[in-house]
């Protein structure tokens, strides 16, 4: 556009020195066609400029890693005539690598409009956020620039290849999850229960009267319910890219085996940026993923702060959690079971 | 059926631009040079031709190409055919051409065609010539519109027919010129979106057609076209652009440097121009050649350049040129072959005449510098033509002029003018003009001159009286009276025509004993007038004061004056002289009755045969072979002795032009600025180089790190390697929380010198030269 309006300057130029220094009226009658060409292009572009409507969608909005995804972006007026030219600028931002990539567009708009396509890059999971920026339609002389609304920014997360779980590692412990019984908070029926003698506090309707009549002293019958140990599923996000790739592989089909297996879980990880820890409780499919989803949302840098080296801590957990720390060697020949 | 739809769509829009286009070029051609040719039959050719041109080229390939072989066999056949036709066709547009040129440049020889035809046969000759080479027009027309879709390349091809014509200010046709405008500005709307939409593109041509076709129209309609005169303004701006470059060029002096008007000193500001600035100060002048001048004639030479009439704040204009409506007709009055400026030459017919031949070096003004009486008519001047009755204007690139005149004044009582009936009834329809015209005063001047004039009056009654008795008038008189005697040209008893001139010589003798000559007076100040400080205050100026005050008080005093400029010369030998810059001068002319206007030169210094410097000798030349005028008297006599305009015979001059010479700029010109390029050069990569390695080894290695980073991503735009381990440190840098150590930033800043290395290494020459002293990558 700068190249056409250098142009137009200096027709515009030459057209005025014509002017002064031929005394016949042509050169008159070309300044003021010169002049006045800009606005017959706006006029004659306006209708479609001002009409046109742009929109970006990534298809699909989840793609399994190594899936195609594609970008799609089109701009649809309604006027008979073609636009000289449509310039945008796309800026993709892949949240695991951090990369920003800004994509300079033109296009030549015929009537009616144009959509452009792309692939996506899904050979790594995470988050590709497009935005569309500055996007302009110029006139059909090309000296005029109109704006054109942007488009909300579209999203695509590449998601973990689904794989095979192989054998469930040996967290739930001899006794399976049971580690003994504790009270119930709140009393209730229940079919374990204990006695013990009453504390001030306890509610009257706990108390034993039968057997308190016999000892002569209250006796409390409190129901206690089976102590459970905290399932936990760590791993650390960072680490070349093929690593953290087979850690959320494995992390999801770990996942989904615990909840086949009716076991509730949870998932810990360190923000590889802040070093908060993150958590989050997986009770079922419906929880999983929004936590994948959020996990695929933070960056995954090289290095980073490791969960192993933050102390244990479930919230309102029950005794110390069965954790397994999930690598890419987990399932793997040499690797852990 | 969609595409077959569009394309129907293109080659509609095809089908009306192509033979629009077509026609209104040739037609503008044959329309400005005037050709013999059937304009029905040509019109009629033409949108065939186009119309086939159209066709062809929507064709697809397979057809086109051998369709477009036949066509040009079928034309080359057909020109073979009919060579004889063509060839006489040929050479009536030539002839038709090349007498339009001659006409405007007098260097051109006029032609004319060879073949015998009758008339008819000459248009049906210059028609098929015509058609025949449209044919190929419409030809490469279609490849450009139609295939190639190059704006560029349509405008190239129709302006080559219409330029030609422009060049020597012949307007075509309006209406094929407008077509024409109109269909150029259509394919520009269009010519972004051909390539990629050419069915939109051929909407959007369909649709521009009326919008441009009715702008055209209202301007049309609007504007005066058919007797247009370019504004007021837009003269007088041209006037100060070049005016403006003038005092550049002269300045810089690039004669030597650059050819043409734009060497030599091409534009000079001393000189003369229609409208005159009165606003500046200092004269200085470096004493370039300005013109070149070469006759026979011996004596003291005014080249007289153009005249102003009208007087209005601090300049001088001419007459608008609507006053002359009536009275003149390209130069000429309506009913003889004759301009204002021929009536004292015509009024002294049979006086002998000279040639001269000027040639314009670098003089500005646009104006031929003649000697008076200048004989030259209208219908005989070669490459310039008459300015109303101001100026001869120079044509365009011509520098040289050959004119004649007639350099002795002669006694009024000679004029012939009875002798002449034309020029006789030409020059009374011009009295009653002049004095409607010339002698105008702003307002409110009459009462603030009546001083002066007084003076003026005192003065010549004191002196007029002792006319008769000349002994016994007073010694300080004495010098006056002779010059009235010799001056003042003898008249009849009864016929005061010369009091118009006994009136001037009164003013100039007035103004030499008022004021004195300084040619670096300042500028007037602001607010004052020009004329009224020199006349009441300051008492000091050049000739461009001593000539505005003198034509003002003559018109208080009745007397039809106007002020000239031009330079002043005197040749010693026939030859050729060098006429300087430093001659530039004003004076004043005086209508004469049954004369004509008659030059009085007011500045004190400039009387007689004396000039306040020295001239260069003239270089002996032979001498132009006159060519006589109907009227002319036969074989010029020998020199004659001096017939410059009056000119009081007071000696020793009272001041002079001082020729300076300006800083000698061009020798230092070139090598500065190369030097000056070559210097910047090195610095800027010198300064780059140092604000890069300051990044580069900056305190904060996280900011290190991705400085690196990012001149490794300018590396591989050029060309170059993304070192890993740059890209690595880099992500490790922005996103981890501890970030990098100094031995790491250090690993990154090896990495990236390595890989300025390897594309130093693989990179031509005339890469390296670009990434080092154009893009300063290293």
């Amino acid at each position: 556009m700068l190249r056409r309006r250098l142009l137009y300057g200096a027709a515009l130029l030459a057209a005025g020195l014509f002017f002064l220094f031929f005394s016949g009226y042509f050169a008159l009658f070309l300044l003021i066609t010169l002049l006045a060409l800009p606005l017959i292009s706006l006029a004659l572009s306006l209708p479609g400029a001002l009409g046109s409507t742009l929109s970006l969608s990534l298809q699909p909005e989840r793609a399994v890693r190594g899936e195609e995804g594609r970008l799609l972006l089109s701009l649809t007026f309604r006027s008979p005539f073609p636009l000289s030219r449509f310039s945008a600028a796309l800026l993709l931002e892949h949240s695991f690598s951090g990369l920003t990539r800004r994509q300079a567009l033109r296009l030549c708009p015929p009537a009616g409009g144009c959509a452009l396509e792309q692939e996506m890059d899904t050979s790594r999971c995470g988050r590709w956020t497009v935005r569309c920026v500055k996007p302009r339609v110029c006139d059909l002389l090309g000296l005029f620039s109109l704006p054109v609304k942007a488009p909300p920014e579209g999203t695509l997360f590449v998601l973990p290849v689904p794989m095979e779980a192989g054998p469930a590692p040996a967290l739930t412990g001899a006794r399976g999850r049971d580690l003994g019984l504790k009270p119930r908070p709140g009393g209730g029926p229940g079919e374990d229960y204990e006695l013990r003698p009453y504390r001030p506090g306890d509610p009257m309707r706990a108390v034993h009267w039968k057997l308190s009549s016999k000892l002569d002293d209250l006796v409390v019958r409190e129901t206690m319910e089976p102590r459970r140990a905290a399932l936990l599923l760590t791993f650390d996000h960072f680490g070349p890219p093929e690593e953290v790739d087979g850690v959320l592989d494995r992390l999801c089909a770990l996942s989904r085996r615990l909840l086949e297996g009716n076991l509730p879980h949870f998932i810990q990880w360190v923000h590889p940026v802040t070093g908060q820890l993150e958590h989050w409780d997986i009770t079922d499919e419906g929880s999983l993923s929004p936590c994948l989803l959020h996990i695929l949302s933070q960056p995954a840098p090289l290095t980073g702060k490791s969960i192993l080296d933050v102390p244990l801590s479930i919230p309102g957990g029950d005794g110390p959690p069965r954790r397994l720390h999930i690598t890419c060697a987990l399932w793997r020949e040499g690797g852990t079971a | 059926m969609k595409p077959k739809k569009h394309a129907l769509l293109t080659f509609c829009a095809n089908a009306l631009l192509l033979p629009a286009l077509l026609w209104s070029a040739v037609l503008c051609f044959s329309t400005a040079f005037a050709l013999d040719v059937d304009y029905t039959v040509l019109s009629a050719g033409l949108a065939v031709l186009g119309l086939a041109s159209a066709l062809l080229f929507s064709l697809p390939w397979k057809l086109r190409l051998p369709l477009a072989g036949a066509a040009l066999l079928a034309l080359g056949r057909g020109a073979w055919l009919l060579q004889d036709t063509l060839f006489a066709g040929q050479a009536n547009i030539q002839c038709a051409v090349v007498n339009v040129y001659a006409n405007a440049f007098p260097f051109i020889q006029r032609i004319y065609p060879i073949p015998q035809l009758t008339a008819a046969e000459w248009t049906r000759a210059v028609t098929l010539t015509v058609l025949a080479v449209s044919a190929l027009l419409a030809l490469f027309l279609g490849l450009m519109l139609v295939t190639l879709h190059s704006f560029w390349g349509t405008l190239i091809l129709t302006g080559a027919l219409v330029v030609p014509a422009l060049f020597v200010t012949m307007t075509p046709c309006h209406l094929p010129l407008m077509v024409l405008l109109g269909g150029l500005c259509v394919l520009l709307l269009s010519s972004l979106t051909r390539r990629h939409d050419p069915a939109g593109s051929a909407r959007l041509t369909l649709a521009a057609i009326p919008c441009v076709a009715g702008l055209l129209a209202l301007l049309t309609a609007l504007l005066p076209w058919r007797d247009y005169r370019q504004p007021q303004w837009a003269v007088e701006a041209r006037q100060e652009l070049v005016a403006g470059v003038s005092r550049v060029t002269s300045r810089l002096d690039l004669s030597g440097l650059l050819p043409g008007p734009f060497g030599s000193g091409g534009f000079t500001a001393a000189g003369s121009t229609s409208h005159i600035s009165l606003s500046m100060g200092g004269q200085h002048y470096d004493g370039h050649t300005v013109l070149r001048v070469t006759t026979d004639y011996v004596g003291k030479l005014y080249l007289r350049g153009h005249s102003a009439a009208v007087y209005e704040n601090n300049a001088w204009c001419p007459l608008d040129a609507r006053a002359y409506d009536g009275l003149l007709e390209d130069g000429s009055f309506l009913n003889a072959d004759l301009n204002p400026i021929n009536l004292p030459a015509a009024a002294l017919s049979g006086q002998p005449y000279y040639a001269v031949e000027v040639e314009n070096v670098s003089a500005p003004g646009g104006c031929v510098y003649f000697p008076y009486n200048l004989l030259s008519s209208p219908s005989e001047l070669r490459g310039a033509a008459f300015l109303d009755d101001s100026a001869v204007a120079q044509g365009r690139f011509v520098t040289k002029h050959t004119v004649y005149f007639r350099p002795n004044g002669g006694d009024l009582g000679d004029r012939l003018f009875r002798n002449n009936p034309s020029a006789f009834l030409a020059a009374y329809n011009y009295e009653r003009f002049v004095y409607d015209n010339y002698q105008q005063l702003p307002q409110g001047y009459d009462d603030l001159l009546r001083p002066h004039v007084q003076a003026v009056l005192k003065l010549y009654y004191s002196i007029s009286r002792f006319q008769n008795q000349p002994d016994t008038a007073p010694q300080s008189a004495r010098g006056f009276l002779d010059t009235l005697d010799a001056v003042v040209p003898k008249t009849e008893a009864g016929d005061f025509s010369a009091y118009p001139i006994e009136m001037a010589l009164t003013v100039a003798e007035y103004l030499d004993r008022l004021a004195v000559y300084d040619l670096d007076t300042p500028a007037v100040p602001a607010g004052e007038d020009f004329a009224l400080y020199f006349l009441n205050d300051s008492h000091r100026g050049y000739c461009m004061h001593f000539a505005s005050a003198a034509v003002l008080l003559l018109r208080a005093m009745d007397v039809p004056a106007r002020y000239v400029s031009g330079y002043v010369t005197r040749t010693v030998v026939p030859g050729t002289i060098n006429v300087a810059d430093y001659t530039a001068h004003a004076w004043v002319e005086v209508y004469v009755e049954n004369y004509g206007w008659y030059p009085v030169d007011v500045t004190p210094g400039y009387q007689g045969a004396s000039l306040p410097w020295v001239e260069e000798s003239a270089q002996p030349a032979p001498t132009p072979t006159p060519t006589p005028t109907p009227s002319a008297a036969p074989t010029p006599s020998a020199p004659q002795p001096s017939g410059a305009p009056a000119l009081p015979p007071t000696p020793t001059p009272s001041g002079g032009a001082r020729p300076n010479s300006g800083p000698d700029l061009k020798r230092l010109l070139l090598p500065a600025g190369i030097a000056g390029f070559a210097f910047l050069l090195v610095f800027i990569r010198y300064l780059a180089g140092t604000l890069r390695r300051r990044r580069f080894r900056q305190e904060n290695p996280n900011r290190a790190a991705v400085a690196l980073y990012r001149y490794a991503l300018r590396l591989v735009r050029h060309g170059g390697t993304m070192p890993p381990q740059t890209e690595a440190l880099a992500q490790k840098a922005a996103f981890s929380q501890n970030g990098l150590s100094h031995e790491e930033a250090r690993i990154s800043r090896t990495a990236v010198a390595a890989a300025v290395e390897a594309l130093d290494r693989a990179a031509p020459w005339w890469k390296k030269l670009l990434l080092r002293w154009f893009w300063f990558l290293y």
